[in-house]
């Protein structure tokens, strides 16, 4: 039933119940039909009497009458199980909704203090006179980073399921270069070799924050489990046909093969959690988002590194 | 003189913040809790606003935002805002800001945010060599006014509509690519793609063309961008 509103969930259960009756009405003419039938050729095959015309008829009304209060009773009770169905649908659909809400006005509601505090302890930290003192506020600075990372993703998925997404025709390299744009100082504070290779001319249709958010989902664990030195990431935009490619590809150690088929499961992190920070949301949170852009997102088997790869229906350059 | 900024935020610690750092990088930075004594005072009293979204008393920073614009079409106004969906920024720019950050934000992209708007307004006041009123066929556009003729019609045009065409006019005859444009009328890549300038180009096309699908005057340079030609 995703992607079908009330409106729908409504129309697509009046069709079903005008069909049941048909079905329903179809079957009780048919046997009515067949119970007359019955009694003509009844009455036609021997020499009755009065008696026995009698007899033949009240049989054949007994018939219609049976053909005709069943009829009326499946009726009915395939009326009474869609209504329960219909009841049950909507008010589940009303209670996602209402968590939906409370999950979008908590994150909503937590950026200013969180906004606040990042302030506060950015300013403690030009105060700090000792070092000890500056290295703990940085480290807080970073959990502030990571929290607000985690509402980010959390609001992301919020509306991805509500169908919130505003579609419109978007240059992929333009996702890729304001992602690139928005994290430039911790690219360069991770010392990160960073090669794109980018085809301007490629456009999809798509939900830009989205898509910008699932592209620096593979671009931060492309740095963030990347142990080799220097790290290396290679962003590609090319096309396969009529599809248009998004590739983030990296130097790195790989992902173990035990991994591999649970990556974009909600929460999963992992053979080398311990070592990185992380929600386990980024992966999976990608793939709702690109999955809902009629789109695919995959771990591509490559020698070296880790290789993923967003593929988009391509639309048409004006 | 330096720069006067008005700041609209209910939250101390961003605001102290905030006016702290503004007033390091020069700016004269004037301090409110809420929008409703904002409301109240003389239009041009400030060269830029900055105001939070949800703010207490009787007026959001939208309507604010709404009020300034009314009386002061091309002063710099940026919202802060804890809403972050892409709606949320559309209507924020709907109703007149210049630009839309959202919280958690870093105090670098404010100050540069801040910077480039100031430089683009100012760049803007700096009229062309003809005056405030551009005229070419029988069209004309008042960039003080905002104003725009074609034939017998006038019409009023949004600031960024005006922005563009003084680039395009202050070019003429030369090819002005799309990434120039997104720099010097937005700034920022606020609106996702280099197809928002498409669709601005389309309305002034339909506002200044005789025939909007045959082009005269606003011509498109084939993979680069758009040209003047009086």
């Amino acid at each position: 039933m995703r992607g079908l509103n009330q409106k729908h969930i409504f129309f697509l259960f009046a069709a079903i119940y005008i069909l049941v009756l048909a079905q329903v009405g179809w079957w009780a003419l048919v046997f009515t039909r067949d119970a007359d039938l019955i009694s003509n050729l009844k009455l036609q095959q021997r020499s009755t009497t009065p008696q026995m015309v009698q007899e033949i008829q009240a049989e054949a009304y007994r018939r219609k009458l049976m053909f005709l209060s069943e009829s009326l009773f499946f009726a009915g009770a395939a009326c009474v199980g869609l209504a329960v169905l219909f009841r049950a649908l909507r008010a589940e659909r009303k209670s996602r909704e209402v968590q939906r809400n409370f999950i979008e006005i908590v994150s909503h509601e937590s950026k200013t203090p969180l906004t606040g505090l990042k302030f506060r302890l950015e300013s403690l930290r030009e105060k700090a006179a000792d070092p000890e003192m500056a290295r703990s506020l940085t480290l807080a600075l970073e959990e502030v980073r990571r929290l607000s990372g985690v509402l980010e993703k959390t609001l992301d998925l919020n509306r991805s399921e509500r169908h919130a997404l505003q579609f419109e025709s978007l240059c992929l390299a333009e996702v890729v270069q304001s992602v690139v744009h928005r994290l430039e100082p911790w690219l360069a504070a991770k010392k990160v070799q960073l090669h794109l290779e980018l085809d301007p001319e490629i456009y999809v249709r798509g939900d830009f924050a989205s898509l910008q958010n699932s592209v620096q989902s593979l671009l931060e664990n492309a740095v963030l489990y990347n142990t080799t030195e220097p790290r290396e990431v290679r962003i590609t935009v090319l096309t396969r046909g009529s599809r248009a490619v998004l590739s983030v590809a990296d130097n790195g150690p790989g992902i173990a093969v035990s991994d591999q088929s649970r990556v974009f499961d909600r929460f999963y992190r992992g053979q080398v959690a311990s070592s990185v920070s992380g929600t386990g949301l980024g992966l999976y949170l990608a793939r709702v988002i690109i999955e809902a852009h009629r789109g695919a997102l995959r771990l591509v088997h490559v020698v070296r590194g880790a290789c993923f790869e967003i593929e988009l229906p391509r639309t048409r350059v004006v | 003189m330096s720069d006067r900024i008005c700041l609209v935020e209910d939250d101390p610690a961003i605001s102290e913040f905030v006016s702290k750092k503004l007033s390091q990088e020069g700016f004269e930075v004037s301090l409110f809790g809420s929008a409703d004594p904002v409301m109240d005072q003389a239009p041009g009293a400030y060269d830029l606003y900055i105001l939070d979204w949800m703010l207490p008393g009787k007026n959001s920073g939208l309507s604010l935002c709404e009020s300034i614009r009314k009386h002061s079409p091309t002063v710099p106004v940026l919202i802060l805002s804890a809403l972050s969906d892409p709606s949320h920024r559309v209507e924020g720019l709907k109703v007149g800001a210049d630009d839309y950050l959202s919280k958690p934000f870093e105090m670098e992209e404010l100050i540069l945010r801040v910077n480039g708007m100031l430089r683009r307004r100012s760049w803007y006041r700096s009229l062309p060599a003809q005056g405030s009123v551009f005229e070419w066929d029988d069209c004309a556009i008042d960039f003080e006014r905002l104003e725009g003729r074609a034939g017998n019609r006038t019409f009023q045009l949004t600031q960024k509509e005006c922005m563009l065409m003084k680039l395009l006019v202050e070019k003429e005859g030369q090819a002005v690519s799309r990434d120039v444009i997104l720099d010097r009328v937005w700034g920022y890549h606020l609106f996702p793609s280099t197809r928002t300038v498409d669709n601005f180009i389309l309305r002034l096309r339909k506002y200044f063309e005789k025939e909007a699908g045959l082009p005269k005057h606003i011509l498109s340079v084939r993979g680069l961008g758009y040209r003047f030609m009086r």
